[in-house]
């Protein structure tokens, strides 16, 4: 591989991961690793990122606002695994929700060759991801400013008021806990409002959760287990949950692990 | 009364069955339900002598009973048509039902009468009412026949026990009839049957009690009614629901595959069809309606009298499987036991013998090639293997169907037929299938969907052609499937159809028209 192309690769790996190790570069990319480590010695130069222990970082500071719990999210694959899937569920001239967390910012940042498509959200992150996309008509929901799963994101009456004069085809959002005999959990009671608002004023409510959500009860109470019945998950998931959730009607969406 | 006390079966130090107890009234009906995997094989396996408990005992009306293979157990009465019975295809009729059982036709070791066998297997196929020639070859009958066949195979020693794994598998409407009368007529004489089944529906129904298996344990044992109503049997009751298939939607592409007026030696008429990129084309039908005949046309296992296949836009001829293999059509069979897996070989091997050129290297095969593919589908598809080297026999239904799809899958092939792939799963494996055919189609595959289900269809599939009588019947488009009218498989062409649906201005008047968009 050229070295122009070799550092073209490596620029667009950083724009869509944010940080990598020089191993994972260096077999993704067939060079050794003390190649690796002179491409990225030329980026850090030209200010495109900055050098960390065995790896680096892309320098943009919408990487601080991703990274706000400062800790490295173990399940942050199988979230975007979701979002790319959750993604392909969106048809042209749709109208959708996207709510907060990184699960649902991994899904803005898929919508790719759609139509016509607008999307609401209450997710800072979101607004910053796609701000640039000039084919998607994007609508900001305003309010009381919280993090959840690491992402800025807006709630209380504000917004309540604003999406209860608002109609969507799809609405995405992201719950903490899922348990089959009490239902859906999430940390902020706010953002369980907004689900609960949502849930009316939407065709579809797609929950989006990773594996490890499911089968425990977080601090506030979102509504009964057939509050909706489309869930995206990974394959991971227990079985009994997979059964049950099969052979209650749910539609439930599953990656797989893309190795 | 049969008892089993204790029971505890291991295999490869996996603990199958946990310490089952079960008791068995004489003259009743009695259900087992149970995922896969959950242990109701192995315990009918157990009960018909084909394995020895590893602890615990069997009693029958008080005595202690110990058996050391099938025999043993048909002698004491009991008799078993297992979900995976071979059927031996260059065998008669007759030969196949006799060999449940031979004291009925002679009373010698070494001589057999010809003439015994065929009355004796006559008087069988009388007894249940399905006529069939004794001297036909087994091979000749199609799946639904040998399943008949296997009953009458296990009734010759006229038992009084019967063991019934999944009997409805593969069967037409028609024979499931049948069959369900053979039910109810040996159970008026005072047979003791024992049920297992994926239709809890019929098990509900027609049981007089009910076992409920889960991880080798029984988690509920006790008479029909009072079960009924309890949350275990409730969760495994089925919901009738068309949309909770995990189907994504895609932009079908080019065409990859066009069939004009198909006509091949044996069942297709006149068949006309087209597959895209990306597409999930359902074909349903009954027994003999043809769907089998095009893809069998298709495997160049059948001679094409007539009509044009185009692949990619070329003309294609398949010679035989092979052929179309290398064509990278790739066909997942319905029966995966007998045609698709090797039972006693490795599941690595199993996995990667579709393709072994993707191990070789200069001089042979890599087996660490072989052990990283096999890591692979574990982890993505996640099938529970103890050793890469587990044989295939030791593993659970649902799991050797993942390792088939896993072994197709390794072919690269660009066309996927998948005959009756969900058949003989419980709900969790079923859903696991159904998101891999949705990813696939997502990644540009094309495929071809066999079933007889039709919620699965209408769930799963962009269009649906229904087969009747080696012509194709009719074309449904995703956007109407999605609505609860019937695919009317059942009748034929000509009749008058039932529903007021099927004269829908949108659905066109014929499959040409359909076809054409």
């Amino acid at each position: 591989m050229l070295a122009d192309v070799r550092v073209k690769k490596i620029k667009e790996i950083l724009l869509e991961y944010k940080h990598i190790d020089i191993n994972t570069l260096s077999s993704l990319l067939s060079v050794s690793m003390a190649t690796i480590r002179r491409d990225l010695d030329k980026l850090e130069q030209e200010s495109f990122l900055v050098r960390a222990h065995g790896g680096a970082f892309l320098n943009d500071p919408a990487v601080d606002e991703v990274q706000l719990s400062g800790s490295e999210d173990p399940y942050a694959q199988q979230k975007r695994e979701i979002g790319i899937l959750a993604s392909a569920l969106i048809d042209d001239n749709d109208i959708i929700f996207i709510g907060g967390g990184v699960t649902c910012l991994q899904i803005a940042k898929h919508v790719k060759n759609k139509k016509h498509v607008t999307i609401i959200t209450n997710n800072v992150n979101i607004l910053t991801e796609l701000a640039s996309n000039t084919e998607i008509s994007l609508k900001a929901v305003g309010g009381d400013l919280e993090v959840v799963d690491q992402c800025l994101t807006m709630a209380g009456d504000i917004s309540l008021e604003t999406l209860s004069h608002m109609y969507f085809n799809k609405s995405f959002v992201t719950v903490d806990a899922i348990d089959l005999d009490n239902g859906y959990f999430t940390n902020s009671p706010q953002q369980g409002k907004i689900i609960r608002l949502l849930q009316k004023n939407s065709d579809d409510l797609l929950i989006v959760a990773d594996y490890t959500k499911f089968g425990k009860r977080a601090f506030s109470y979102v509504g009964e287990l057939l509050m909706t019945r489309k869930i995206v998950t990974n394959i991971d998931l227990s079985e009994s949950y997979k059964k049950q959730l099969f052979e209650s009607g749910f539609q439930l969406y599953m990656t797989f692990d893309n190795q | 009364m049969i008892r089993l006390e204790r029971i505890v079966k291991t295999f490869e130090h996996r603990l199958i069955l946990d310490h089952i107890d079960l008791q068995l009234e004489k003259g009743k009906i009695h259900g087992i339900i149970g995922d896969n995997g959950a242990g109701k094989t192995v315990l009918v396996n157990i009960l018909s002598g084909v394995y020895q408990p590893d602890q615990g005992t069997i009693t029958i009306d008080g005595k202690p009973v110990r058996f050391s293979s099938p025999k043993d157990a048909i002698r004491a009465g009991i008799a078993a048509i297992h979900q995976e019975t071979q059927i031996v295809g260059k065998l008669t009729v007759a030969e196949n039902i006799i060999m449940g059982d031979r004291s009925g036709i002679s009373r010698s070791t070494w001589f057999v009468s010809w003439k015994n066998m065929i009355t004796e297997s006559e008087r069988i196929l009388n007894q249940i009412h399905y006529p069939l020639d004794p001297h036909r070859l087994a091979e000749t009958l199609n799946l639904g026949q040998q399943q008949i066949l296997k009953v009458a195979r296990a009734i010759c020693s006229s038992p009084q026990v019967l063991i019934m794994d999944e009997p409805f598998t593969n069967l037409s409407e028609q024979e499931i009839k049948t069959f369900k009368e053979i039910i109810t007529s040996m159970q008026s004489s005072g047979i003791t049957i024992i049920y297992i089944s994926h239709d809890t529906d019929d098990i509900l129904r027609r049981c007089d009690t009910l076992t409920v298996l889960r991880d080798g344990q029984v988690i509920h044992s006790g008479p029909n009614s009072f079960l009924g109503s309890i949350p275990p049997i409730r969760e495994l009751l089925p919901i009738q629901d068309a949309f909770k298939y995990p189907r994504v939607p895609t932009r079908p592409g080019r065409k990859i595959l066009e069939i004009t007026n198909l006509k091949t030696g044996r069942g297709v008429h006149d068949a006309s069809l087209f597959l895209r990129k990306g597409e999930i084309l359902g074909i349903t039908g009954t027994l003999g309606s043809g769907k089998t005949g095009i893809i069998k046309a298709l495997l160049g296992l059948e001679r094409i009298l007539q009509g044009t296949i185009l692949l990619d836009g070329e003309p294609f001829t398949p010679k035989d499987p092979h052929h179309a293999f290398s064509h990278r059509i790739g066909y997942l069979p319905e029966d995966i036991r007998k045609d698709w897996l090797h039972e006693d070989m490795p599941f690595s091997h199993n996995l990667t013998m579709s393709n072994l050129h993707e191990l070789h290297g200069r001089m042979a095969l890599h087996p660490e090639l072989e052990a990283e593919a096999a890591r692979r589908y574990i982890t993505s598809l996640k099938i529970k293997v103890s050793r890469l080297d587990e044989h295939i026999s030791q593993l659970s239904g649902g799991n050797k169907q993942k390792v088939a799809i896993a072994k197709l899958l390794f072919t690269d092939s660009r066309i996927l037929i998948l005959d009756e792939p969900t058949k003989y799963l419980d709900s969790s494996t079923r859903i696991d299938v159904y998101n891999l055919m949705s990813k696939c189609a997502g990644e540009g595959m094309a495929i071809i969907f066999i079933s007889t289900d039709e919620r699965e269809l209408k769930g799963m599939c962009d269009r649906i052609l229904v087969m009747k009588k080696g012509t194709c019947h009719n074309f449904f488009h995703r956007k109407e499937t999605g609505r609860s009218f019937p695919l009317d498989l059942y009748t034929a062409p000509g009749e008058e159809p039932m529903g007021q649906s099927l004269n829908s201005p949108t659905r066109g008047s014929t499959p040409q028209r359909m076809e054409s968009e």
